[in-house]
């Protein structure tokens, strides 16, 4: 079955993908969280940020 | 880039201490590096935000933010946000070892944050360090000193330290405890 931690892993590491070289998280609330949980929203927030739905915060005096 | 840098130049800073000020040194050390920094929706309860760096620059991601992005979860306090902010800025300071750059190291150190156990593998390691260097760069120890002994005096309590600060008010315990020295020694050096 397709999952996506397998869909994350592909997008993040293949050559001819992202080729990451590093990728860190700041957990959620919640300790009751799965690795596909995880994988879930990061591929949500890729897929926000490749498409425009964000707003850019670089750079804030606060 | 060594985070000694960072910490010895925020000890001379005053509190707060601005997300930009800490983002500008950090880039300066990285000697040419960018990071763009933005907000996102995503499920706080599972994940608050993360940091991502890519090679490939073919890739619509970087042709559009350059190399690192970090990424937060929209409708955060200030504190939060910034405290978010910071601690993914430390990990332009993760060595070779500790940087998660394959598949396996990916779900690995996914795992091992999720299970809070012992024997965590470099990567889960880099995540808590830069928790403790977070605050070590947010709070200079001059002023924890002196916020720990106001506190003992019960002239400010763990909400007031989070509002001077501008961190997390559930991250003062951390600061204010007795151990705060030793562990940021151990993961901040």
């Amino acid at each position: 079955m397709e999952t996506e931690l397998e869909f994350a892993k592909s997008r993040l590491f293949d050559q001819d993908a992202l080729r990451v070289s590093n990728i860190k998280f700041f957990p959620g609330k919640s300790r009751d969280v799965t690795v596909e949980m995880m994988a879930v929203e990061l591929n949500k927030t890729i897929t926000q940020i490749e498409n425009g739905d964000y707003e850019l915060i670089t750079d804030l005096e606060d | 880039m060594n985070f000694k840098d960072l910490y010895d130049y925020c000890q001379t800073l005053p509190v707060y201490i601005s997300r930009n000020v800490i983002k500008d040194k950090v880039l300066e050390l990285s000697g040419g590096e960018t990071v763009a920094i933005m907000r996102a929706t995503m499920d706080l309860n599972v994940q608050r935000g993360f940091f991502l760096s890519a090679k490939n620059t073919d890739a619509l991601l970087v042709r559009q933010h350059g190399t690192n992005v970090i990424a937060v979860g929209r409708s955060q306090n200030a504190c939060w946000e910034r405290f978010i902010v910071v601690k993914e800025l430390m990990h332009f300071f993760d060595s070779s070892e500790e940087c998660t750059d394959t598949p396996k190291g990916f779900e690995e150190n996914i795992e091992h944050m999720l299970m809070f156990s012992s024997g965590l593998c470099a990567q889960a390691l880099a995540e808590i360090k830069c928790f403790w260097r977070a605050l070590a760069v947010l709070c200079p120890e001059v002023e924890r000193l002196d916020l720990k002994l106001q506190r003992e005096k019960r002239h400010i309590n763990d909400y007031g330290i989070a509002l001077k600060l501008r961190i997390p008010e559930q991250y003062v315990k951390y600061l204010i405890d007795d151990r705060f020295p030793d562990i940021s020694q151990k993961y901040c050096f």
